[in-house]
């Protein structure tokens, strides 16, 4: 068994940036939609407490991910109109080239542009794909990276920051699942594919990790945007500690307005966590903050052998 | 009312001259330095002339089997060929459910000049306009990604390689022959076929996906028909240019013939030079026979020719699955 690391981390831009901006990057995610009462409560004084509490999250993130000397990182992302446009998304897009770029620069807020590159593992590429369409997966595939929605930005900042932040030499399978352009792929076929995801990493000489990247609950820049269903996001990591993601797959049987915007992502974390949980590890939180400022459930988890309880 | 009709044929370009000059140099130019099997040289004049009749013959049966049935929409499941998708996303499956008409050009007679004449050129003479039914188009989207197809979303043409060709041939060089009707909508299912990946569709996966397709239809209105387009075994400017697998079309069309189209889920179930290349486009033909067995169990399909033109590289069949509610159970 070769696949010996999962992590997943939510993805808000706050979570990339100081402190001290985090005013005007909560104006840029939630602009004027009206706020839950629980915003209120995120002071000057717990904001600087939470900037604490996301270092030591995102440091532990990185001392586990270099822990696990992995040849090869697989990451899950759904892009949002940067890497695909509107003549062809896919459902799941497997990327085989040899390296892949984005630029995670916020314009709208005067940065200037910051494009980075990771190198990739094009053949272990090409044999999980291959291993996935023979489990029935009807995979989408790159051998190039031309991105067509956002040429000047390319891959979505998800990949970008985390990576850059974590692991940025690690070499990459970028795997793309649809969450934002209907209709998507379903709760449950996440999770099966997930599964299948294992199976074919399990087949490979290599350590390999899977590392999600988006989610949890939140709809910034949406009618909701500033909203959390911290409910929602706290069953789904309690479904992942439990070993239980395939439970996570009917969420998305019911439409409901919590359900767009990031929330679509914990598409993600169903399949990393079916994946992890089918390599025998179980998901354990590290952290959960429901931060209105970042308009996201932002949660860290990673799976673990569950003897190391 | 369900899918009530099927239909699949080759679409090799050698289909659509009428010369034997034109078939002289489409083979000069998809043999690709390949002397080919023995029986090209047997391929004369008169060869060639019995083949154009037979063509136009196959063709014009296809067409008249569809006017009778007088559908709704056709779906038209096809494959691509670096005309609509570049390097950087290649899908396995992909649906257009956009409202604006598909444009491209067929090229019959092109090759029958001894100067070529590139259609593109000439969109006078070779422009094709397919409508699209978006509405339908986005229920059988809709219905397939619902069933576990990992169907790639497209509402905007796509339009990247080369944009003097436009749309994928599989598409717009048969249909101008087989729509009654110019304006007869369609709706096309891009499948991978012959990009000789690994990451590819199995003939089980092909017939799931035809029964998915009868299945999302099965209780929506509207008369539906398919169509699969390409095949049969063929490699064009491959190494094996011209070796027709003849045994294997022949397997093919026996299984659809015998209404067991079942057992042609063991196609791609392996990796072989002889299934990829253009033989991969048969699965457009698993797909169709899938929806229809779902239809009709055990449907026996009419083969309204065959035969292994060297020449054109191809192994050329047409086949019609009748009119469904016609069927006696």
């Amino acid at each position: 068994m070769t696949l010996v690391f999962g992590q997943a981390i939510s993805y808000s831009p706050l979570l990339y940036r100081p402190r001290e901006r985090w005013g005007e990057i909560r104006a840029l995610l939630v602009g004027d939609v009206p706020q839950p009462l629980a915003a209120t409560k995120e002071t000057p004084e717990l904001l600087d407490g939470l900037a604490c509490s996301l270092d030591e999250a995102f440091w532990l993130a990185g001392e586990r991910l270099a822990r696990a000397e992995l040849d090869a990182l697989v990451v899950l992302t759904s892009d949002r109109g940067r890497t695909f446009d509107l003549s062809n998304t896919p459902q799941l897009h497997v990327f085989a080239g040899d390296d892949i770029w984005g630029d995670p620069a916020l314009a709208e807020l005067g940065e200037p542009p910051a494009r980075r590159a990771f190198p990739c593992d094009a053949q272990l590429a090409v044999t999980v794909a291959e291993e996935l369409a023979v489990h029935g997966f009807d995979v989408s595939e790159g051998h190039a990276f031309v991105p067509l929605g956002d040429p000047e930005r390319g891959a979505v900042a998800a990949l970008v920051e985390p990576l850059l932040r974590l692991a940025p030499d690690v070499p990459l399978v970028p795997i793309h699942i649809n969450a934002h352009v209907t209709p998507a792929l379903t709760g449950h076929r996440a999770a099966a594919f997930g599964v299948a995801l294992a199976e074919a990493l399990a087949l490979v000489p290599q350590r390999v990790g899977i590392f999600a990247s988006g989610g949890l609950s939140g709809d910034p820049g949406g009618p909701l945007a500033g909203w959390i269903d911290d409910v929602l996001d706290r069953w789904i990591i309690g479904r992942l500690a439990t070993g239980r993601s395939h439970d996570i797959g009917a969420i998305f049987d019911v439409e409901s307005q919590t359900l767009a915007g990031t929330t679509a992502e914990v598409r993600l974390w169903i399949a990393a966590g079916a994946a992890m949980e089918r390599s025998g590890a179980r998901g354990r939180l590290a952290a959960y903050l429901p931060l209105h400022h970042a308009a996201v459930g932002t949660a860290f988890m990673h799976w673990e052998d569950p003897r190391c309880r | 009312m369900p899918v009530g009709f099927g239909m699949a044929s080759s679409h090799a370009p050698s289909l659509f001259a009428k010369t034997y000059g034109g078939w002289e140099r489409l083979w000069e130019r998809f043999r690709a330095g390949n002397s080919g099997p023995p029986q090209v040289a047997a391929e004369g004049p008169d060869t060639v002339t019995d083949y154009v009749e037979r063509t136009a013959v196959a063709f014009e049966r296809l067409q008249a089997a569809l006017a009778a049935y007088d559908p709704d929409v056709l779906v038209v499941i096809a494959g691509d060929q670096n005309e609509w998708f570049a390097a950087s996303n290649v899908p396995n499956l992909m649906i257009y459910a956009g409202e604006d008409d598909i444009v491209g050009f067929h090229n019959f007679g092109a090759d029958d000049e001894e100067r070529r004449i590139l259609p593109w050129e000439h969109p006078e003479r070779f422009g094709v306009r397919l409508r699209v039914d978006h509405a339908r188009a986005e229920q059988l989207l809709e219905g397939l990604v619902a069933r576990g197809f990992d169907v790639a979303v497209s509402r905007r043409v796509p339009a990247y390689t080369d944009p003097k060709r436009a749309a994928p041939h599989a598409l717009v060089r048969p249909l101008p022959l087989l729509l009654p009707r110019p304006d007869l909508p369609i709706i096309p299912l891009m499948m991978k076929t012959v990009e000789r990946s690994p990451a590819i569709l199995t003939g089980a996966r092909c017939l799931e996906l035809g029964r998915a397709i009868a299945d999302v239809f099965a209780n929506l209105p509207g008369r539906i028909a398919l169509y699969g387009s390409g095949g049969l075994s063929h490699d064009p400017l491959g190494p094996r240019a011209g070796w027709v697998d003849e045994p294997l079309d022949r397997w093919v069309l026996q299984q659809i013939a015998d209404g067991t189209p079942e057992r042609l889920g063991a196609l791609y179930a392996f990796r072989s030079a002889a299934t990829e290349s253009g033989t991969g486009e048969i699965r457009t033909w698993l797909a169709v026979a899938g929806a229809m067995d779902a239809v009709a169990p055990g449907m026996h399909a009419e083969i309204v020719d065959y035969f292994a033109a060297r020449k054109s590289t191809s192994g050329c069949g047409w086949a019609i699955w009748p009119d469904a509610a016609l069927v006696p159970n």
